[in-house]
């Protein structure tokens, strides 16, 4: 079953950079990734699914529903959104949390209610940061504030959750835990993920499916397995690279190839089967 | 709730020794019995001058410090404050050309505030349409520059004004900047007092959007929050209320500067409290400068911007440095 239609859509900035006819489904409970070139339309097609830029109609649909014809609450409780970076506010983690329940408030309702604070709990405890509950969100490290942001966007029961590079600023350890978590999160709720992400290693070990885009346009989708092959990654990044089973894993992986080594053009290369 | 509740009981306070304190001092339990017995000298004092002086310091106080915890909230930058939008600079301008032209003196006294009004909604809506019109979304960074610059183009047409004109109006015109609490007229008071409440009550009907606009304006939106409505009547909702604050009174600075400040460093960002406590601080804190301004020179009275400054400026360089030594 397909959540996520995105058919033939050409949205963008108005007078600038503009999608090119770009059509995929996403599957429920599978885990897509977005990659590409800096500039190839990745944060563009992620910002229409999010709400950040206008919609036009007909184009992306949401369980079969025009997402265009979404109001922005309507929206806000079917899909929410991780960023790379997040705000330093000074709050605690529990009232940052909490924020995630902002699209369920009736109108002139101020306070929480008691099935809020629940929600919370739950994902504050599921995401592992529920020790850190009482902590000023500033005064967390970056992968904490990072683990407290997808508590936020859990916290908004959403049935489809973006992430734009949520790792691309941390450290192994970090980025590990918390793909492991978006993994375990596609598994046990049935969480559907789309996720832009510019590190191909990382993409070829979580995703379940690759959308590969090149200047505005989809440029091939499928698995890691079909999209991770030097000859694609070459044709649109333009960078000579390697690409070889990963021993473990049988992913495929993508070495890079630096000027330090010296060798010549072309290399022996090593073909995924 | 305590903090409201400790506030609430420090405005009284303010209010009642604002009453008591002047040439003629009243102690508390007199001012009740004269306020029963409604004849005397006493009352008359405490009718006509104190108690409308205390209303408009507690309006206008509440008025500019809500005003500049929305603005410094939508624009998320703590040095913005109501004067920074141009308001203060439109009105002045207005004023200056009321004055120059002698209209206060020609037509009705009451067109000195009915100028200052006139100057700060031009601005105002200078500001809204420059920032707004040339495409849809609400560009915040533009507005905040086109802010500063009507402030400085309205000064300069100040100064302009000023050069032209005579040594009198001149010191009329400054004095009017300066700013004052000296008001008689009860209506343009309580028409204050009115906007500022007016306004209390409106911004709270965007908390929740406030709270969210802390998250910066794209993550608000993934919240399903109208961010670009929000900012727009937000925005106007804290230009009103100081349009008439500096119609009514003249420029009186800092205090929607240093309140919000002050108020959010001691009970936090939330804005469900935050709102109601920067309105009674910044009530309580012109009050108790207006006190100060009427008795260090007794029989004659300070400029109320010159308390305003320097307490406010002393005040928040302790809170500062307190807060530096804590961290």
């Amino acid at each position: 079953m397909h959540i996520v239609e995105v058919k033939n859509a050409n949205y963008g900035y108005a007078h600038a950079f503009q999608l090119v006819d770009v059509s995929f489904r996403v599957m429920e409970g599978m885990l897509t990734g977005i990659i590409g070139p800096n500039g190839s339309g990745k944060s563009t097609l992620l910002k229409g699914i999010s709400g950040e830029l206008a919609l036009p109609e007909n184009q992306v649909f949401l369980k079969g529903k025009d997402l265009a014809g979404f109001t922005d609450t309507e929206r806000a409780k079917e899909i929410a959104v991780v960023t790379q970076f997040s705000e330093p506010i000074d709050i605690s983690v529990e009232e940052y949390v909490l924020m995630g329940r902002i699209p369920y408030r009736k109108k002139y309702q101020f306070f929480e209610t008691e099935r809020d604070y629940e929600i919370a709990q739950k994902y504050m405890k599921l995401t592992g940061i529920y020790p850190l509950r009482a902590k000023k969100f500033s005064k967390l490290s970056g992968g904490e504030q990072q683990l407290a942001s997808i508590a936020k966007a859990l916290t908004q029961e959403p049935s489809l959750l973006l992430l734009d590079e949520p790792t691309s600023h941390l450290d192994i350890s970090h980025q590990v835990q918390i793909l492991n978590l978006i993994h375990q999160l596609t598994q046990a709720p049935g969480l559907t993920v789309i996720m832009v992400i510019h590190d191909l290693n990382l993409a070829s070990e979580y995703c379940d499916y690759l959308i590969l885009m090149r200047s505005g346009a989809l440029y091939r989708q499928g698995t890691p397995n079909e999209i991770l092959n030097f000859k694609n990654i070459e044709d649109v990044y333009k960078t000579e690279v390697l690409t070889q089973e990963n021993p473990r894993s049988k992913n495929p992986a993508v070495f890079l190839i630096s000027n330090k080594t010296g060798q010549a053009r072309r290399p022996a290369r090593f073909y995924l089967s | 709730m305590v903090t409201i509740l400790v506030l609430i009981a420090m405005v009284l306070c303010a209010a009642l020794l604002s009453l008591s304190v002047g040439d003629m001092d009243i102690s508390v339990p007199d001012i009740l019995r004269y306020l029963r017995l409604k004849e005397g000298l006493e009352f008359a004092v405490l009718d006509n001058i104190r108690i409308p002086r205390t209303i408009l310091a507690f309006s206008v106080g509440g008025a500019l410090s809500l005003a500049g915890t929305l603005l410094q909230g939508v624009y998320r930058n703590p040095l913005v404050e109501p004067y920074t939008m141009g308001i203060s600079g439109g009105a002045a301008l207005g004023v200056a050309i009321c004055i120059v032209l002698e209209l206060h003196f020609k037509v009705s006294s009451l067109m000195l505030p009915l100028s200052g009004f006139f100057g700060a909604f031009v601005s105002i809506f200078l500001v809204y349409r420059l920032s707004s019109k040339r495409n849809k979304n609400l560009n915040i960074n533009r507005m905040l520059l086109i802010g500063v610059m009507i402030s400085f183009i309205a000064s300069s047409a100040m100064l302009f004004f000023m050069s032209v004109t005579t040594a009198e109006n001149i010191q009329s015109i400054v004095f009017w900047i300066m700013g004052s609490l000296n008001e008689p007229n009860k209506f343009l008071i309580y028409t204050s007092l009115f906007f500022s409440v007016l306004g209390l009550a409106v911004s709270y009907l965007y908390v929740v959007p406030l709270n969210a606009l802390r998250l910066g304006e794209v993550r608000a939106k993934h919240l399903g929050v109208k961010t670009d409505r929000s900012i727009k009547v937000v925005f106007i909702t804290a230009s009103v209320i100081t349009g008439i604050s500096v119609s009514v009174s003249g420029v009186i600075g800092f205090v929607g500067l240093i309140i919000p400040h002050l108020v959010r460093s001691i009970i936090g960002t939330d804005y469900r409290v935050l709102l109601l406590a920067s309105f009674l601080g910044g009530g309580i804190f012109l009050i108790m400068s207006d006190i100060l301004a009427r008795t260090i020179i007794a029989p004659n009275e300070l400029p109320i911007g010159v308390i305003t400054g320097m307490l406010g400026g002393v005040v928040f360089i302790t809170a500062l440095s307190k807060k530096l030594k804590s961290d």
